[in-house]
């Protein structure tokens, strides 16, 4: 680990002011530091100054009919806010299988939105791989079990965010802070593909931060399935979101958004579609499914996941219905 | 053994109940159960040991072992205390060093049956040098002191020769000295003796059978092990927790081997891609099953080994219980989503 400076925020004016003109990766902002740690210890970054932004907004509250979760409230808070847990399923049981207890219980909202992308190539100090200024995704020719299904690449991460998957799903927008003042960004535009942003994964530049994640008023049911290989910690193969405005047993709008799936969350249109003006059946939700995982294009050795995240979406409607 | 090995599984797994190849249950999610057999060797010889008693009751054996995480340090000082009617706490192991008196490496599962027996013979050795010390001061042959509960006894103390001559009755009772007092009579001059392995105290070859219960689900060919059945005997169980316990750690590794473990290098560049605890999958809390271990006793055989047996057999239990349960055979591990859903595609899909 690179020796560090280390800037304790108090406010969002400390936290930006010590993040001012940033220069990629020189000045990063951490706030449970579960994830930037593991990338600095591991050398994929090395910044000159740490600035923690733990003690910012944490708070949880109903808000216009929705909810506001403080970027840094900790998942484990999410987990056991009672509003939360009654009106956003998706997202609760999302957060409930983050990592571990540990991570949950120091890891903040905001954080797991920002964290990096977990392949094995890009954490791994002996690949110089394109997303690190490299020449080449060594995934494509190399081990892809874990690598998209979705997207052009020219590199194909798995986005690792579990809870953006359910704040697309809601509808949810992104409150950023920066030098130019507060803007909030809709989820869905947030999180860019690898030939927008090759460097990063998202729109938010070095010297901003996220503060809240500000959801609408969600749709009647909503849930969210996620497939580990293994119970305990691990990364989903393939994850799904499903959030439903119902007049009475009739499916009004449906938003699906999958997981682990490609280089942002993915939304599924052509499975909303199916599901629009439905009464959904087992059928359905096969349907649906089906046409969520339709324009999938494998890489070498991860076509098993097309199956997989299938599922994911078949589950998850079925949950959502099923209540 | 396996002949009287497999009902015991077979009832404790509930056998009777398993389906013929390929859950016809409905939905994804498809039981089943499979069994296997394992034998292995165990035997271990060449183990050194030095014991010193001293003067105030300490015991102290020294052996160049180690303990690797199996619990030999525990079962040395249990052998000890049992030759010397103490209590486990009353003696000190020392071992992990080189400078003890040599013992052989750890591998093969065959330290219980080198250490052991220089245990056995070793406390043994002090034991008698002990009695050879205090005897003349008891006023009696060494061969009239034997080993009490926490004490030495001292066997028709009016009756040495000397005393037979004064008249005594050779029947007089005995005479019980605390362990401690016995070695307070050693003085400035504490029992030191060296041990070594000998022929007739241990052997090799054990074997056992198990007994996996498995859920599959088949949609995306995530394997959950529900129950493992172990019968396993390995001689003389020293004991039968910590032999238990090897059991578990066994099982657990072969549940891993089975379902997780794989060590993924880069084709390209022959680096390892998952040098870390986030891709190189093993068991966590909720990926282990329940686990039942019976452990046959055969004392007449001596110590034999048990660190490897019982993950000998899990993995072709586990994979015997897959096919079971979806139909198809995996004849490579780790059995991994992607491999089981291209078999179950490959066998006409979910359907």
């Amino acid at each position: 680990l690179k020796a560090f400076a280390y800037v304790n925020a108090t406010t969002e004016r400390e936290a930006l002011a010590a993040l001012a003109k940033a220069e990629r990766g020189r000045v990063l902002p951490m706030a449970g530091g579960m994830d930037l740690l593991g990338l600095a210890k591991d050398y994929i970054v090395t910044p000159e100054r740490i600035v923690s932004i733990r003690n910012l907004d944490q708070t949880i509250a109903g808000a216009d009919g929705g909810l506001r979760i403080g970027a840094a409230a900790k998942i484990v808070d999410l987990v056991e806010h009672a509003t939360a847990r009654k009106l956003y399923p998706a997202l609760i049981t999302a957060a409930e299988e983050v990592g571990t207890p540990q991570i949950r219980n120091l890891g903040t909202v905001g954080g797991n939105i920002m964290q990096r992308p977990r392949c094995w190539y890009f954490r791994n100090e002996e690949f110089h791989c394109l997303k690190k200024g490299g020449s080449r995704c060594f995934a494509v020719e190399g081990e892809n079990q874990y690598h998209a299904i979705f997207g052009d690449g020219p590199c194909h991460i798995v986005h690792p965010s579990s809870l953006a998957v359910p704040v697309i799903a809601y509808g949810g927008r992104f409150r950023v802070a920066g030098p130019g003042g507060t803007r909030d960004i809709e989820a869905a535009q947030f999180f860019q593909m690898p030939n927008q942003n090759l460097y990063g994964e998202s729109v938010l530049q070095p010297d901003e931060i996220i503060t809240h994640i500000v959801l609408p008023a969600p749709g009647q049911r909503s849930a969210s399935y996620e497939v580990r290989f293994k119970q305990s910690h691990d990364w989903p193969l393939a994850a799904a979101s499903v959030n439903l405005v119902m007049a009475g047993p009739t499916v009004k709008s449906a938003r699906i958004v999958m997981g682990a799936v490609a280089p942002i969350p993915w939304r599924a249109p052509a499975a909303e579609r199916v599901l629009a003006g439905k009464a959904v059946t087992e059928a359905i939700a096969i349907e649906a499914a089906n046409a969520a995982v339709a324009g999938a294009r494998p890489m070498t050795g991860n076509a098993y996941k097309i199956q997989i995240a299938r599922t994911a979406v078949k589950r998850a409607i079925l949950a959502a219905v099923r209540g | 053994m396996w002949a009287k090995y497999f009902p015991i599984g077979a009832e404790r797994i509930n056998w009777k109940s398993r389906h013929v190849t390929g859950d016809p249950a409905p939905g994804p999610i498809k039981r089943g159960l499979g069994c296997s057999a394992n034998r292995w060797g165990g035997a271990g010889t060449g183990a050194r040991a030095h014991c010193e008693i001293g003067s105030d009751g300490s015991v102290v054996m020294r052996c160049g072992t180690q303990d690797i995480g199996t619990a030999n340090k525990t079962i040395m000082a249990i052998v000890v205390a049992e030759t010397l009617g103490l209590e486990v706490s009353q003696v000190t192991i020392e071992l992990g060093d080189s400078n003890h008196p040599f013992a052989p490496g750890s591998g093969g599962s065959t330290t219980a049956a080198a250490v052991m027996p220089a245990m056995r013979v070793t406390a043994g050795k002090a034991r008698d040098a002990l009695f050879e010390r205090i005897a003349p001061q008891l006023g009696v042959a060494a061969a009239q002191i034997e080993i009490g509960v926490g004490s030495v006894v001292v066997r028709g103390a009016g009756s040495s020769s000397s005393a037979v001559a004064q008249g005594a009755k050779a029947e007089d009772p005995a005479k019980t000295l605390s362990w401690k007092d016995a070695c307070k009579m050693l003085g400035t001059v504490p029992v030191s003796v060296d041990g070594q392995w000998e022929r007739g105290l241990s052997a090799g070859g054990t074997s056992g059978v198990q007994f996996a219960d498995v859920e599959v689900d088949i949609e995306t060919g995530i394997t959950r092990v529900k129950k493992i059945v172990c019968v396993q005997d390995c001689g003389l169980i020293v004991d039968l927790k910590t032999a238990e316990t090897q059991c578990y750690g066994g099982i657990i590794s072969g549940v891993n081997y089975a379902v997780f473990e794989e060590r993924i290098l880069d084709r390209n560049t022959a680096n390892m891609v998952n040098p870390n605890m986030e891709w190189y999958h093993m068991a966590g809390q909720s990926d282990i099953p329940e686990i039942d271990v019976v452990l046959v006793d055969q004392p007449e055989r001596g110590v034999i080994g048990i660190g490897e047996p019982p993950a000998v057999a899990t993995a072709a239990a586990i994979a015997n219980a897959i096919r079971n349960a979806t139909g198809v055979t995996l004849r490579h591990i780790p059995i991994t989503p992607d491999k089981l859903l291209a078999e179950i595609e490959r066998a006409g899909g979910t359907n």
